[in-house]
């Protein structure tokens, strides 16, 4: 089925084109929930309901471009993933300071592609809950910290902060992570 | 990203945009069962045939909130053009002939019942009287005494509720109109914005408890329309408008369920009214009175039932005694009114937040004021009708 035929069938509510739009981006669009959420149980979870209002709002897409159509299903994940932290959120998900790197690690491109995809997934979904959430913002949704401190009702120095913390955590992280492979 | 250091993570970047991950085989059958199932029970429980008639039921109810306020007006309006017409059809008479007095007949009154002022609060209205100068006085009351049974009520008594145009005319005679061929027409537009944790109706569905604040407007007409035909000849007609053109009311409340469907609540207050009173006398006197201040502090104790509720409607009965003190030109009238009232109410919840009402209102009023002791009228039929915003 072309994307076309494919985005039309769903506007018209055709259980079969519905059925195929999620089986064609569910694992993608998997990823970006469990990017934000960290647990896999519930990431699923939260694609899901983020599926039933694309399946509602699927009308209100006027457009026959796939990558629009990604865009569009990834904007609604990352909304829906903002919306379940914020009703969930969880308590002293801060590191104390005395735990964070003192140094920043220097980590190169090469560093970051030499990890495989699956270990720097792990990485990002270990970081605390606040962090990740402006990292992801940051580095996958391309927000200035200004639009990040609008959308989570935080300081713009805040979340500047946080930012900083989570890339040193994550190098700290690699820099471990590619020391243990060398021995 | 600053270039220099976040090379790595445009690369981490660009490593995990498109990161996937497997899921079950039967995930989508699992979902499709679950979200389509929901949407199914959903459809199922309201059949479409259902939904079309409560969305015509609704837009019925709605149309009915807003044209009941509206008759009201119209009703109102024309009363005030009738009088006006009156008014210029006797200036006209008057015009050709400069003793209106000696062109008019006696007026023939079978029920001398006497209608006056009832000088309450919410339900406030009737005052007629026809007002005639003291010149006149004495050759028209010769002329009752012969051909009619008119009783007069001597001016010198009434402190109260009249300009002081009229108060100069204190040896003037007032003669009472038969109540038997009266006609009153009440209504009031009224908004509420309550603030506590109100529930759907005035009272609210509150576990614990309001206080709060309300705004009302009150636009309240109440028509006195006399058997013109017998009066007109006799030159002694007179229209009464009281029209109640704002209110402010503040109050504190509380309320509490007894069961699902009972609550009960207590709520006192202070009213602010203005009122605007013509009074138009249809023979050479005509007057016009006007701007008429009225203050009521009031007690109330409601007991409402929660007859039925589902999400867009609400209905209820409330009933509760009721007493309040009346002040009127700075004078304070220590003997309060006391009532009973019994209104049902329907509430259309368009959103959350805000509703449209309709409260059809029965009032019994056990006592009087000082000076309503003519022809009182203790039951009154009233309907309050507005928006209601809870927060």
């Amino acid at each position: 089925m072309d994307i076309k035929s494919l985005i039309d069938g769903c506007r018209k509510g055709e259980t079969q084109a519905l059925g195929e739009l999620y089986k064609r981006y569910s694992e993608q669009m998997f990823g970006v929930c469990y990017r934000y959420v960290g647990i896999e149980e519930t990431a699923q979870d939260v694609m899901h309901d983020a599926f039933i209002h694309v399946f509602s709002a699927i009308k209100q897409f006027h457009s026959s471009d796939e990558v629009a159509l990604k865009a569009w299903l990834r904007r609604i994940m990352t909304t829906e993933s903002l919306v379940y932290l914020r009703n969930h959120k969880m308590e002293n998900s801060e590191i104390p300071i005395e735990d964070l790197p003192e140094e920043e690690s220097i980590v190169s491109e090469s560093d970051a592609e030499s990890i495989p995809q699956e270990v720097l997934m792990k990485m990002i979904t270990h970081l605390p809950e606040g962090y990740r959430t402006v990292f992801n913002m940051y580095v996958f949704e391309s927000y200035s910290h200004k639009q990040i401190g609008e959308k989570l009702g935080i300081n713009e120095k805040s979340s500047s902060s946080q930012f900083y913390r989570a890339k040193c955590l994550l190098a700290k992280q690699i820099k471990e992570y590619l020391n243990r492979d060398d021995r | 990203m600053k270039d220099t250091d976040e090379k790595w993570l445009k690369s981490l970047e660009k490593q995990l945009r498109d990161y996937s991950k497997p899921l079950p085989e039967d995930d989508w059958e699992n979902f499709a069962s679950k979200a389509f199932s929901e949407k199914e029970e959903k459809s199922q429980r309201v059949p479409l045939y259902k939904k079309t008639a409560w969305k015509w039921m609704r837009i019925a109810a709605v149309l009915i909130l807003l044209l009941l306020p509206s008759i009201f007006v119209w009703l109102y309006l024309g009363q005030h053009n009738e009088v006006i017409n009156r008014v210029a059809k006797i200036e006209e008479k008057m015009g050709s002939s400069p003793a209106p007095s000696s062109k008019v007949g006696p007026a023939v009154v079978i029920d001398s019942t006497i209608v006056i002022k009832k000088q309450s609060s919410v339900s406030s209205l009737l005052a007629k009287t026809t007002v005639m100068k003291s010149s006149e006085k004495k050759e028209l009351s010769e002329k009752e005494n012969e051909t009619m049974n008119v009783t007069t009520y001597d001016y010198k008594d009434e402190k109260e509720g009249f300009s002081k145009n009229e108060q100069k005319e204190k040896d003037s005679t007032y003669m009472f109109l038969p109540s038997s061929s009266t006609t009153v027409i009440e209504g009031n537009l009224a908004s509420n914005i309550s603030i506590g944790k109100h529930h759907r109706n005035s009272l609210g569905k509150v576990l614990g408890g309001t206080i709060g604040a309300v705004g009302t407007g009150v636009l309240t007409s109440s028509l006195l329309s006399m058997n013109s035909s017998t009066f007109e000849n006799a030159g002694s007609n007179e229209d009464c408008l009281d029209n109640f053109l704002s209110t402010s009311f503040i109050y504190a409340s509380r309320g509490k369920r007894i069961s699902r469907h009972l609550g009960f609540g207590f709520s006192t207050g202070v009213s602010l009214r203005e009122s605007l009173s013509e009074h138009l006398a249809l023979d050479q006197n005509l007057f016009l009175q006007s701007g008429n201040w009225k203050n009521d502090i009031g007690l109330n104790l409601k007991l409402v039932w929660e007859i039925w509720q589902e999400k867009h409607w609400t209905l209820y009965l409330s009933s509760g005694p009721s007493y309040q003190f009346h002040l009127q030109n700075k004078v304070f009238n220590h003997k309060g009114l006391f009532s009973v009232q019994l209104s049902p109410g329907l509430q259309y919840n368009i959103t959350k937040h805000f509703g449209m009402y309709i409260e059809p209102n029965i009032n019994w009023f056990l006592n009087t004021d000082d000076h309503v002791d003519y022809g009182f009228h203790h039951l009154l039929p009233g309907t309050q009708t507005g928006l209601r915003f809870s927060f």
